[in-house]
């Protein structure tokens, strides 16, 4: 689990990184930032749903991982 | 300079500006140690540096806007502003980094040396290594404080926060397909997601130090609590203020799908803003 909760961390601020490359290089020509912006935002919703379901079905303990 | 680079560049008129934002500053800082100090009208010397900052930040905003809205920045402009956009988000990441650092140290490597067999029984016998803490030497001299958890108010925001990830980045789509209403209504949003998160923010505060003991003198756990989620607030405080700009903008017409660099540059801002928020909330307000 913790493995996981990691990796999303990880993906949220690798595509973070890729809107703000695309910020600088496309200037504003492509969709490629909002796109990245997008998948970013998604990733972040599923990690804290995940959070909070998996505390809520006792999957991860009340005082969280370790 | 020749005539060649001054047609490539734009050169901005001498600006006063910067010697008002100065003097607001000045205002403030010795607003700021009257008030503590609690020597009499503190308040208002801070009030008034206030007013002025917000003076500047009209003044020197409508300045930019209207050159940008006059076409005066040209390529070389743009360029400009996306790279010093790049470096003053690298100085933002090594900024929060040296407060998660912070936490790390003290969680990971100082409170667990300074109960370790040697040490303990040299310096702090007795003392756990348990987080929270205040800190060796502190906790018995009454500070006694509940840790803030996770559920309630910060998980509240956090839901807050992401939602507002969302209404930005579908006002970012409507600017970028033309929908003019999907972009105000988004921004309107995302403008009204966050002034709720500080107002609970600024409850979560009133409470803990009114009922919690957790305040900023409360030890190594206070202190980087409080460090963490304070900036963080001013963070979100500036975001609020600049989205606010974007909406005004966005109702004036400004902006089209191919020249909008301030408004991707705002939106990128936010979720920036939101991903050290979701970090704080597993790193500081979870893992506790």
């Amino acid at each position: 689990m913790r493995i996981l909760a990691l990796l999303f961390i990880f993906f949220i601020l690798a595509s973070l990184g890729s809107a703000l490359y695309y910020l600088i290089k496309d200037k504003g020509q492509s969709e490629r930032t909002v796109k990245m912006l997008t998948v970013r935002v998604a990733l972040s919703l599923i990690l804290f749903i995940a959070l909070m379901a998996g505390t809520y079905f006792g999957i991860i303990p009340q005082n969280g991982l370790r | 300079m020749s005539l060649a680079q001054t047609d490539k560049y734009y050169l901005p008129q001498p600006s006063i500006w910067p010697f008002v934002g100065s003097v607001a500053l000045l205002l403030m800082a010795v607003g700021g140690v009257m008030t503590m100090r609690e020597i009499d009208n503190g308040g208002w010397v801070l009030l008034a540096g206030v007013a002025v900052l917000f003076y500047m930040m009209f003044g020197w905003f409508g300045e930019v806007i209207r050159d940008s809205e006059a076409g005066r920045y040209n390529k070389q402009v743009d360029a400009s502003f996306r790279w010093s956009m790049g470096w003053f988000i690298f100085s933002e990441v090594m900024f929060f980094a040296a407060f998660f650092g912070a936490l790390f140290y003290t969680r990971v490597l100082s409170v667990p040396w300074l109960a370790d067999a040697e040490t303990g029984s040299l310096l702090w016998e007795g003392f756990q290594a348990t987080w929270p803490t205040a800190g060796p030497g502190l906790t018995k001299d009454g500070f006694d404080f509940t840790p803030m958890g996770a559920w309630g108010i910060p998980a509240i925001n956090t839901l807050l926060l992401l939602s507002s990830g969302v209404t930005v980045t579908w006002a970012h789509w409507g600017l970028k397909k033309s929908n003019r209403t999907q972009l105000i209504l988004g921004l309107a949003m995302t403008v009204a997601l966050g002034v709720v998160f500080l107002a609970l923010q600024a409850y979560e505060y009133e409470h803990a130090y009114s009922e919690m003991g957790l305040t900023l003198g409360a030890g190594v756990y206070g202190a980087t609590f409080f460090m963490l989620t304070g900036f963080h607030g001013f963070h979100v405080l500036v975001g609020t203020t600049m989205l606010i700009v974007m909406l005004l903008r966005s109702i004036a017409g400004h902006f089209t799908a191919e020249h909008h660099f301030a408004f991707e540059a705002v939106s990128w801002y936010w979720h920036f803003v939101d991903v050290v928020w979701v970090l704080l909330f597993i790193l500081v307000y979870w893992l506790i």
